[in-house]
């Protein structure tokens, strides 16, 4: 089930929230339990093992380390049962994500012949076996305790809010209201105006640009242009943002009616002055795992530059990787290996002196490429359309790409201010502190309305795009 | 006091919250006790219903993805929705809205690119044509009608592209000539009967041509044929609807301000003409989506005027074959068209002329083409809409 969805937000929704609020504390978590599964069955019911497989596998795991440290055996069996841990969350993605990936590869290098799985990607499976993996590591350094309530740690797992497409929680993060959390009504008013802020983000605005971009992408080359290549990579760059932080805060404002307390995903990266900056304001939650629990564990920048650009080659081609098993996800991660490492050891000091607008825009300039990257899937387009996007083979700009730059510009600036923090401070600066609550209901009902009416329509919208 | 304000706010937190939950969950509630709607007229499709549970259908999803569809398709006011959303659109200054161009007035067309089209797709569709011209001893004429937007140029929205058809038509009379197929061009007198005639040569809401349009038509074939054509007052064109509104509409979803078309038809027709069709219209829907039974008396439909898609008064619809015979034209000659539904409400100008009229639809006609066309016919005419045309896969039936 998806988040802008008429099925979910009127009838699965409202259900879960009333029965929670309903049922007495000590059955909420079972409840939630069961809800998630349901959420996460609906598109396929088959794969709901491998989630109740990877729930039982860790709650085992956490409970054995807890064991073995208990004993003092911390070194040897604990050890032994953290790497079966790893290796079993490693070796469900890598079967389901990376199978098939894996083996066109060899068939195309060796000339063989393996047939493919064909097998669908479990939704959320690379968000989810990253979340238990970090439980069983936090326990293992002692960081958290090991949760003993299997319904419990089965909802943290399984937690329909984050769990097809993040913020990846970190159990140490939530361990504390998982057991016990507090819901207030203020609370369930603030989650539901994240949420319904999300799913405008996601509906009014990703799903009407990245139309734009699937029509641009699909353009023969009689009527592309740089002027109109370029307008596609910026409608992309627009529309992972939306789509991906709109997922984001949806997630983060269901968590928050429930009591929990998810971290921050995104913060207004298009704002960022560097690509250093960027990732720290772009999905910090996928950042931050690869640093707790690879950059930093292989060393980090505390045993030389060598061996650092060896750690940040060895991250950031698994960021990639991480994000879709294709030769463009690693081209994409490798990109950025090269741009932070210039950026971290020779452009820095130059950049810092130069205006900040300057900074502003060689950021993003290399976002939005790296967007086009990330975008095209199929080598043979990317080629195709950074060679469009950089003036090779077609005319600088045509009548198409005037007439849609035209009726383009109202929204893209819409696009661009509600990309930054301007919104907000415009708001903080025309309203007084008590008027700001009401003036947001009503702000949100509106925006659910506007929601509402383009999903409803979107049914026959041949262009509706879900990305998670 | 202050006691007093801390109490309000909480009321009116719990009052936001009821209102938009309880909202969503009495929309939720609607879909599965209202009545189910099987047929969208302002979209001209069938909509999902709720699906029959059943324990395989659950766990192969089919079931969870029909009611994902259900719940957006049966949802409460569906029309209303679709409208604020069109609206909102338009007010973006978004001048496209799925894939039709929303211009001047509110005049509706279809955004066809160049790259939607293929010069190698035309050409193959020209070579089945003049293959026609070595079965058949006939005049074969080829007559691409330009689409609307490719005469109304004034009409679409500021800067607004389309395909540039000049390649097609330069193309097209020189292959067409090479193999003595008469090229037909008729975009000179539209454009002319377009700055000279108060009325409208094609629909605002619809892909087709007016019945003026198909007068415009009509004559110029005529005059490749050495046949003047009567005036058009001479045909007592009439008012039939008020109300049509078109596919193009249905694209839109509603958007306010667009005003229905007028549907016209010529009244004055020979007396005693004699239809004959192999088959109920093929495309033909009634009112509640079910398949038509042929109901024709004379070439117009009239039951169709009540309906969503007007243009199928013509006929009531395509047929794979129908054969239209003028009693009064005896000796006249005999004509086969081939043709899209561009050619239907052009049929009605051209009775006078012809003995036998016989207009085949290769989407639905499965019979041999060459046999058909060496049956001695004086004239054979290949009309389409030009997009149409050069998108056409069916016109290998030509040679089979």
């Amino acid at each position: 089930m998806v988040f802008s969805s008429m099925i979910f937000l009127c009838v699965f929704l409202p259900i879960v929230l009333i029965v929670y609020f309903v049922l007495p504390k000590q059955s909420r978590n079972l409840w939630l339990l069961l809800a998630s599964l349901f959420f996460y069955a609906w598109g396929e019911p088959r794969y709901i093992l491998i989630m109740l497989f990877s729930t039982v596998f860790d709650y085992c795991n956490g409970r054995a380390i807890e064991y073995a440290m208990a004993k003092g055996k911390h070194d040897t069996m604990g050890r032994a049962v953290l790497v079966l841990s790893v290796a079993g969350n490693l070796g469900i993605l890598c079967f389901f994500k990376y199978t098939d990936f894996a083996l066109e590869t060899v068939n195309r290098l060796a000339g063989t012949q393996f047939g493919l799985l064909q097998l669908a990607l479990p939704i959320g499976i690379s968000f989810y076996t990253f979340q238990t993996m970090s439980y069983t590591i936090d326990v293992y350094r002692g960081e958290t305790p090991a949760q003993h309530n299997i319904i419990s740690f089965g909802m943290y797992v399984c937690l329909f809010p984050q769990l097809i497409a993040g913020p990846i929680v970190r159990y140490k993060e939530v361990q504390k209201e998982v057991d016990g959390r507090k819901t207030t009504i203020s609370g369930a008013v603030h989650g539901l105006q994240r949420f319904l802020i999300g799913l405008a983000k996601k509906v009014l605005l990703a799903n009407q640009i990245g139309a734009l971009w699937d029509y641009i992408k699909g353009l023969g080359s009689a009527d592309m242009s740089t002027a109109l290549a370029w307008l596609g990579a910026v409608a992309f760059t627009f529309q992972i943002y939306f789509d991906f932080s709109g997922y984001s805060d949806m997630a983060i404002g269901l968590g928050e009616m429930f009591g929990f307390h998810f971290p921050e995903n995104f913060d207004h990266p298009y704002e960022s002055k560097s690509i250093t900056e960027f990732w720290r304001r772009w999905h910090i939650t996928l950042s931050t795992w690869f640093r707790e629990y690879l950059y930093i564990p292989l060393g980090g920048n505390r045993k030389g530059v060598a061996r650092q650009i060896i750690n940040l080659l060895i991250v950031w081609f698994l960021t990639g990787l991480w994000h879709g098993a294709g030769w463009n996800f690693i081209l994409w991660g490798l990109y950025y290996f090269v741009l932070l490492v210039l950026e971290k050891f020779v452009l820095r000091p130059v950049l810092e002196r130069l205006p900040s607008v300057i900074q502003h825009l060689y950021t993003l300039f290399f976002v939005v490429v790296g967007w086009v990257i990330f975008a095209c899937d199929d080598l043979g387009l990317l080629g195709s359309y950074l060679k469009a996007m950089f003036g090779i083979g077609v005319p600088a700009g045509n009548a198409l790409a005037l007439y849609e730059w035209d009726v383009q510009a109202l929204f893209l600036v819409i696009l661009l201010i509600a990309a930054t923090t301007i919104p907000v401070r415009i708001a903080k600066q025309l309203t007084r502190e008590e008027q700001r609550s009401p003036l947001l209901m009503v702000y949100t009902g509106v925006l659910l309305a506007l929601s509402l009416a383009f999903l409803v329509s979107g049914s026959y919208n041949p262009f509706l795009y879900f990305r998670f | 006091m202050k006691k007093e304000v801390k109490f309000e706010k909480k009321h009116i937190e719990w009052l936001y919250v009821l209102l938009v939950i309880g909202a969503l969950a009495v929309g939720g509630a609607a879909i599965f006790v209202l009545p189910q709607q099987s047929y969208s007229e302002a979209e001209n499709r069938y909509l999902t219903k709720l699906p029959r549970i059943s324990a395989w259908g659950i766990f192969s999803g089919e079931v969870q993805r029909d009611l994902t569809e259900a719940a957006s398709d049966q949802f409460p006011a569906r029309d209303q929705w679709m409208q604020t959303a069109t609206t909102s659109q338009y007010l973006l200054y978004h001048r496209e809205i799925n894939g039709v161009y929303v211009g001047k007035d509110r005049y509706l067309f279809d955004k066809v690119l160049n790259s939607d089209l293929s010069e190698k797709n035309y050409r193959t569709n020209l070579g089945y044509v003049t293959a026609l011209k070595t079965i058949t001893d006939a005049d074969v004429s080829v007559m691409l009608i330009p689409s609307p937007g490719t005469v109304m140029t004034e009409e679409l929205p500021t800067r607004a592209v389309l395909y540039d058809p000049e390649p097609y038509e330069t193309l097209g009379e020189q292959l067409c000539e090479a193999d003595s197929v008469r090229w037909i061009q008729t975009k000179d007198a539209l454009e002319r009967a377009d700055r000279n005639n108060f009325d409208d040569i094609y629909f605002h809401t619809d892909h087709h041509w007016t019945t003026n349009g198909a007068y415009v038509g009509a004559a110029t074939y005529l005059k490749t044929q050495d046949t003047q054509i009567a005036e058009q007052e001479r045909f007592d064109v009439q008012t039939v609807s008020d109300s049509f509104y078109g596919t193009l509409y249905s694209k839109v979803a509603g958007l306010p301000g667009v005003r229905a078309d007028e549907l016209e038809l010529p009244q004055t027709l020979p007396e005693n003409l004699v239809i004959e069709s192999d088959s109920a219209p093929a495309d033909a829907l009634s009112a509640d989506g079910e398949k038509a039974m042929p109901t024709l008396a004379g070439i117009y439909d009239l039951t169709k005027l009540e309906m969503k898609d007007k243009y199928a008064v013509y006929f009531g619809g395509n047929y794979g074959k129908i054969t239209i015979k003028n009693p009064e034209a005896e000796g006249k000659g005999s004509l086969l068209i081939i043709k899209d539904s561009y050619a239907n409400s052009m049929v009605p100008y051209l009775l006078d002329h012809y003995e036998q009229i016989t207009m085949i639809d290769l989407r639905y006609y499965n019979e041999s083409v060459p046999e058909l066309a060496a049956e001695g016919w004086d004239e054979v005419l290949v009309c389409y809409e030009m997009s149409n045309f050069i998108k056409d896969r069916n016109l290998f039936k030509l040679i089979r």
